[in-house]
């Protein structure tokens, strides 16, 4: 149920961003002053969830498995490379497993 | 460009001297978003085997899906939720992930503003990343509000549909294969690969790598608060670090 209910008010504020712009139609400089800022949100939270679910367990910092470190950077060359989000998981994924299977934990 | 005259109307215009069959649109709509749909099925995919590996029913992950549209915050907001973290927390995240959404609800004005405020409002609902590339793309040359409202909710419902389906394949999926397949590692792969492609100036990487030094800086701190504060940590840096660039070639 908890999970439901952070869905609906994480959906209701979703759809508020989405029509905000219509509300706020006409005052361009607003706009303007939020796509600046807007293109370093992206990248922020990418960053923060990657380096959370990498660098840190149980809520604190750890170093981190050498195998999900490896997958990672492979993860993130794949996609620059051919610009498809599914390389990410077709590359990070038997990088992880190889690492696994030579003993890098 | 070359633009056909039936085609050079304003966006705004009521009428489009040519109008397009609605069939057309419906087709050309599965056409064009065909591909787009294929192509995030790993990520949806990925969601759903992350789905599971936190701890989600499959109702809750669907729900997930129709709720937010939005994949990259149901991703995050399905770690977070694993993680322990409290509803403000992982909704707030969520919002932060979305805010380019404002951008996308301006394009749906944009594109059917001859329509009525309350339709552009409930046309503003399902707007993504891919219905939003494709039809801004596809719009320039097709102006007839009618053929544009059909030509998205098609598109909209080949995605939405692709992507139901791809997560929950993986939701099925994950709950049978073994743990030292590292599942887990779905969404970390998803969002790195993302951040390769978001990540194009050293504006990002400053945003970037700020944030990530914040949320492991922080990590200890109570009620899930490292990644907003990360998130707020990459913006400050990407805004000054603009600023700076800008004082540097004024000098």
């Amino acid at each position: 149920m908890t999970t439901l209910v952070t869905f609906l008010l994480a959906g209701v504020g979703t759809y508020l961003i989405r029509i905000s712009m219509m509300l706020l139609e006409g005052r361009a400089t607003v706009a303007a002053w939020i796509e600046d800022r807007l293109a370093f949100v992206g990248p922020s939270v990418l960053a923060a969830i990657v380096a959370s679910a990498v660098f840190v367990t149980d809520g604190s910092a750890s170093i981190p498995r050498a195998a999900e470190v490896l997958a990672v950077l492979g993860a993130w060359v794949a996609v620059r490379r051919t610009g498809s989000v599914g390389a990410a998981l077709a590359i990070g994924f038997p990088i992880y497993w190889l690492g696994i299977a030579v003993g890098l934990t | 460009m070359t633009v056909h005259p039936a085609e050079s109307t304003f966006v705004g215009e009521r009428r489009s001297r040519a109008p397009d069959r609605s069939s057309d649109a419906v087709r050309t709509a599965v056409k064009d978003t065909l591909a787009h749909a294929v192509a995030l099925a790993p990520f949806a995919l990925a969601i759903g085997a992350a789905s599971a590996a936190n701890g989600l029913t499959g109702v809750e992950s669907v729900a997930g899906v129709l709720l937010l549209m939005a994949g990259s915050s149901l991703l995050a907001s399905v770690e977070l939720i694993g993680a322990g973290n409290g509803i403000a927390i992982t909704a707030i995240t969520a919002m932060v992930i979305n805010l380019r959404f404002m951008l996308y609800g301006a394009a749906v004005n944009r594109w059917f503003g001859t329509l009525s405020r309350s339709k552009r409002l409930l046309l503003a609902f399902p707007i993504v990343d891919s219905t939003f590339l494709i039809c801004d793309h596809r719009f320039e040359h097709h102006t007839d509000p009618i053929w544009r409202s059909r030509y998205y909710l098609t598109s909209t419902l080949v995605v939405v549909s692709t992507f139901v389906a791809g997560l929950v394949t993986g939701f099925w999926l994950s709950a049978g294969l073994p743990e030292r397949l590292g599942l887990h590692l779905a969404a970390p792969l998803v969002f790195a690969g993302m951040l390769g492609k978001t990540v194009t100036g050293r504006r990002h990487v400053a945003a970037g790598a700020a944030a990530a030094i914040v949320v492991v800086v922080t990590a200890a701190l109570p009620g899930g608060l490292a990644v907003p504060l990360a998130a707020g940590a990459g913006l400050t840096a990407g805004t000054l670090s603009g600023e700076h660039a800008r004082k540097g070639r004024s000098r």
